[in-house]
């Protein structure tokens, strides 16, 4: 990846489109901290440089990934859906080193009320939930750490239709709650259809923004396409 | 150009709810389950006691249980390692070079040549040198397996030798004996002032004692939260902000620094540190741990499970015993049991 610049402001919803390869991924992954090292570049939230070597940091800095691959990056499967919502945020739920099991179950029954998580229990195992409702607890995992970036990768990857639409629903509602919030998504309908604005990646550079207005299937899918592909369809 | 992937998880709803001719399978079957090494610990005792005359003997019980505890010791912190995925091959050396710093503190304390001095130790003194010795072993596994990346198997696995060769040096080959009084107490004594209690052996209480804490880090607080997160998966552990190598090394550190503490009670329930202490123990170790439902591949399993696993193993090495059964089948009869446990907790896992 090189030179890729963006910015995504409060209560914003910027779509990252880009075909299999095209970095975004990386990108969200970058911001995320998980590639210290290997990075470089400024990163500022709410106007203050952040500098970010570890996802540790980066939660600190108000910035959340749902990664693309739940069941590897997001869950730990054998456990409930109130310990795996409070996984990320177990800091503010600790008084001398001990968790305050009231206070995790009540944030995991706040957080199954509020994003419609569909399980018997909060003692649930989220192995067992549906590939919609474990999104949600990695979502909720998320919220409980009161980001103010959000970044999702692929968001409604392998989800049913029903609960695709609760999570636009969410994705639009936590936006207008005043978060900023960047969905990298290989599903060209679905970037349209929730993004305020809408970046284009192609071999790790950025190629192009359009504005919801400006953004058609056709511009997009264009600026999406690999310049070396571009040319030779010319020819 | 889309990418085409399956979907498996959209199609697997949540559990659906079982018409009522599965209702009583569900409710008993999982319970069953569930408690099944209490089960098999049961089935044992009430065997034992039909089939044998001596084992409600308070000779016996007291023998099961101060033979118990430094297993106890032993397989309470190596959860501790199995929950994050790892594993502490370890112990058995690391509790021998406890035992007999502690003993050859207590009895010679340390001559430093340079400046001619002998530095001698109380008793306590010497207990805490030997604990401290099984920390310092704890953190370079911890190190060896966090820093350096050694797989937890092979990283243990040198440190299995390196201690046990520490041990050989320190005591030049030869058992260190007769330790004095403190150490009688600890290692063969009872809570005979305490009324009711008076029979229970000083070992077993001290071991209680530490499985009782560790049970408790284990549930309750955020770093054993981290060690249930980080075995069940590494990866999600990492991107949620726990700091997975700190929550290693303090998993191998607590083992480490139990195995010094078993150290302790060995040499003193023998009233003697022999150099060839604790070989082969790791295994007892491991054995109760998986007999207590605890998964290899980390993230599953509980401190009150192993204390299951290792009473279940202590009445068995005592029932044999008492069955005379010849040693060479006793080995054979608990390897079985292994397998067994770890057979039923297979095919059982997809019940959870």
């Amino acid at each position: 990846m090189a030179d890729v610049s963006l910015a995504v402001r409060a209560g914003e919803v910027v779509g990252l489109f880009g075909l299999m390869g095209a970095g975004r991924t990386e990108l969200l992954e970058a911001l995320a901290g998980l590639h210290p090292g290997r990075t470089t570049g400024t990163l500022r939230v709410d106007g203050a440089v952040a500098a970010i070597r570890s996802p540790r940091e980066a939660l600190a800095a108000g910035i959340v990934l749902a990664p693309e691959d739940r069941k590897a990056d997001g869950l730990v499967l054998d456990a409930s859906v109130a310990k795996n919502v409070s996984l990320a945020s177990l800091d503010t739920l600790t008084r001398f080193g001990f968790v305050s099991r009231r206070r995790e179950d009540s944030r995991g029954r706040d957080a199954v009320a509020r994003l419609g998580i569909k399980t018997p229990s909060i003692a649930q195992a989220v192995g067992a939930l549906s590939g919609g409702n474990q999104q949600k607890v990695v979502l909720a995992k998320g919220l409980a750490c009161g980001p103010r970036v959000l970044l999702l990768d692929e968001p409604t990857r392998g989800i049913d239709v029903g609960a695709k639409r609760e999570i636009y629903a969410l994705i639009d509602d936590l936006s207008r709650q005043g978060l900023a919030v960047l969905v990298a998504s290989s599903e060209l309908p679905e970037v349209l259809a929730i993004s305020d604005r809408i970046l284009v990646l192609a071999e790790g550079r950025m190629t192009a923004e359009f504005t919801r207005a400006e953004a058609t299937e056709q511009a997009v899918l264009h600026a999406a396409i690999p310049r070396a592909r571009r040319t030779g369809a010319v020819a | 150009m889309m990418r085409v992937s399956p979907q498996p998880d959209a199609t697997r709803a949540a559990t659906p709810a079982a018409p009522e001719s599965v209702a009583v399978r569900r409710s008993i079957l999982p319970l069953l389950i569930r408690f099944r090494s209490l089960l098999a610990l049961l089935v044992l005792v009430v065997f034992l006691s039909l089939a044998t005359d001596s084992f409600w003997s308070e000779q016996n019980l007291q023998n099961v249980l101060r033979q118990i505890s430094v297993n106890l010791c032993l397989a309470v912190g190596m959860t501790l390692v199995v929950l994050t995925g790892g594993i502490d091959l370890s112990v058995g050396s690391t509790l021998a070079l406890a035992a007999a710093v502690t003993a050859g503190l207590a009895k010679g304390g340390f001559r430093l040549d340079r400046w001619n001095t002998l530095v001698e130790f109380t008793p306590a003194g010497a207990i805490v040198a030997g604990v401290l010795t099984g920390l310092l072993v704890g953190l370079c596994n911890g190190v060896a397996v966090t820093v350096f990346r050694l797989p937890p198997f092979v990283a243990t696995l040198g440190m299995l030798s390196i201690a046990r060769g520490l041990t050989m040096l320190w005591t030049s080959g030869n058992p260190i004996h007769d330790l004095g009084p403190v150490f009688a107490f600890l290692g063969n004594g009872r809570l005979d002032a305490i009324p009711l209690l008076g029979w229970v052996p000083m070992p077993i209480v001290v071991a209680g004692l530490f499985a009782a804490v560790v049970a408790v880090v284990a549930d309750r607080t955020r770093f054993g939260r981290g060690l249930y997160a980080v075995g069940g998966n590494e990866r999600a552990a990492a991107l949620s902000g726990l700091p997975v190598a700190g929550i290693k090394r303090a998993a191998y550190l607590w083992c480490g620094g139990l195995a010094g503490v078993a150290g302790v009670l060995l040499a003193s329930r023998l009233n003697a540190a022999t150099p060839d202490a604790g070989i082969g123990y790791e295994l007892d170790a491991i054995a109760a741990v998986v007999i207590g439902g605890a998964s290899l591949s980390g993230g599953r399993g509980t401190v009150a499970g192993t204390v299951l696993g290792c009473l279940l193993i202590g009445v068995l090495n005592i029932g044999l015993v008492l069955l005379d059964v010849s040693p060479y089948w006793q080995q054979v009869i608990k390897g079985l049991v292994i397998l067994a446990a770890v057979a039923l907790d297979r095919a059982t896992a997809g019940r959870r």
